[in-house]
């Protein structure tokens, strides 16, 4: 509005807003405050059932971005301010939103290509029960192993249409060593979905 | 005044600047710029906060309610109204009413104090009841009853204690912001033609409360 003027070779004039404007903004904020304990403290379960904490955490949230934009847009001026500032805010909230959309997709799919291995952590703060890394690796595949054997013989009765002269148990064994010299290797490899042999 | 030359009369316009628009964008630019890293910081916590709250949901659930909503409301109603006064300070300096700026600033300091005393009471509470974070959780017998079915609750409490940690420096430091500005303001510092410093520090102000609109229903309502 007021800014827009930028290279005009008048004065600097603050943009000043009506005293009403702050007076109303604040009663929002308080009003709004309001909504998010009632919603949340409130006995509202007669109303929603079992989706309560659901629509609790939905509304709060919604109240608590009507709250922010608010604050941003009357008290923090971008409203008037140039529009620079907005974008650049946009900005921060799409890396805000990225991060943490990100770690979750990571916290979330865990286990899903490898099997989450467990341990136990002492008091002492040390893992027990395995020395390092390699004895959990050779005790899964301990677990694991025919599991994953199975997988690979299955692939390979597929693969069975070209080659007729490998039969199963023959796929086993040389599977079996491939993994074995693979292991010589680079043992950290040892988790990955082993290869069908051709 | 070392800049002889004055564009339009306003003595504050340093001289590698056009004019006082240039010279207050500018400022406004770089405190932005900060704000935004600010607030990448404490999404650190709330991602935290979402990646806990994902995993163990039935334990914030009950976690949540360790926590006494009535003084989170009460701060919330204090930093909301601190907002108001600060963004009232920076309305009068804009209409030339010192005065009445240095007040408001006044004010603004006290209210941020309020809010302080409201979260010491808070976290000597809990200190007390060995509601505290990660090893150090060590509740006390009616906590541990509540707690009983849950797993994890200390993660609940390290990120109360962190978040609203990070959140009372910011607070602690916007006093030290506020209180300087409010002397500065009574020392006939700035006027309608230069109140940078004010504006800026209000903005960090705001952004203050900004991260308290996310916390407060995110761990004292709904949990």
């Amino acid at each position: 509005m007021s800014t827009e003027d930028k290279h005009s070779k008048d004065p600097f004039h603050p943009h000043v807003m009506p005293l009403w404007v702050y007076f109303g903004v604040y009663f929002a904020l308080l009003v709004l405050t309001a909504v998010t304990v009632g919603v949340t403290k409130l006995p509202t379960h007669a109303i929603f059932g079992e989706m309560t904490h659901t629509v609790d955490v939905i509304i709060a949230m919604a109240v608590a971005t009507v709250k922010a934009t608010l604050v941003l847009l009357i008290f923090m001026h971008l409203l008037f301010d140039n529009k620079l500032y907005s974008l650049l805010f946009s900005g921060c909230m799409f890396f805000v939103v990225l991060f943490i959309t990100f770690s979750m997709l990571d916290t979330h799919s865990r286990g899903f290509v490898d099997e989450i291995r467990e341990y136990t952590i002492s008091a002492e703060g040390k893992r027990t029960g395995m020395k390092d890394w390699r004895k959990n690796a050779e005790a899964y595949e301990a677990e694991h192993g025919g599991e994953k054997k199975a997988h690979a013989e299955a692939e390979m009765i597929v693969e069975g249409t070209e080659e007729s002269s490998v039969t199963g148990k023959d796929a086993e064994k040389i599977l079996a060593d491939e993994v074995k010299s693979e292991e010589g290797e680079k043992p950290s490899d040892k988790t990955q979905e082993t290869k069908p042999a051709k | 005044m070392s800049n002889t030359i004055d564009h339009e009369g306003n003595p504050y316009v340093a001289h590698h600047f056009v004019d006082m628009d240039q010279q207050h964008e500018s400022a406004k630019l770089g405190v932005w710029l900060f704000l935004f890293t600010e607030i990448l910081l404490f999404s650190g916590l709330f991602c935290a906060y979402a990646v806990f709250h994902s995993l163990y949901p039935e334990m914030f659930l009950e976690a949540n309610k360790l926590l006494s909503w009535k003084m989170g409301a009460f701060n919330t109603f204090i930093l909301i109204t601190s907002s108001m006064t600060m963004a009232l300070a920076i309305r009068e300096i804009q209409l030339d009413r010192k005065k009445n700026c240095v007040w408001l600033l006044v004010l603004t300091v006290i209210l941020a104090g309020g809010f302080l005393v409201v979260k010491y009471f808070e976290y000597t509470s809990k200190i007390s009841h060995g509601l505290l974070p990660g090893k150090f959780f060590n509740p006390a017998p009616e906590y541990a009853e509540l707690l009983k079915d849950t797993e994890n609750p200390q993660v609940f409490m390290s990120i109360y204690f962190f978040s609203t940690g990070l959140h009372g420096i910011h607070v602690v430091l916007g006093m030290v912001w506020l209180g300087w500005m409010a002397i500065r303001t009574a020392n006939d510092a700035f006027s309608s033609k230069y109140y940078a410093p004010i504006e800026m520090g209000g903005l960090y102000w705001h952004v203050v409360d900004l991260i308290w609109i996310f916390l407060f229903p995110l761990l004292y309502l709904i949990g």
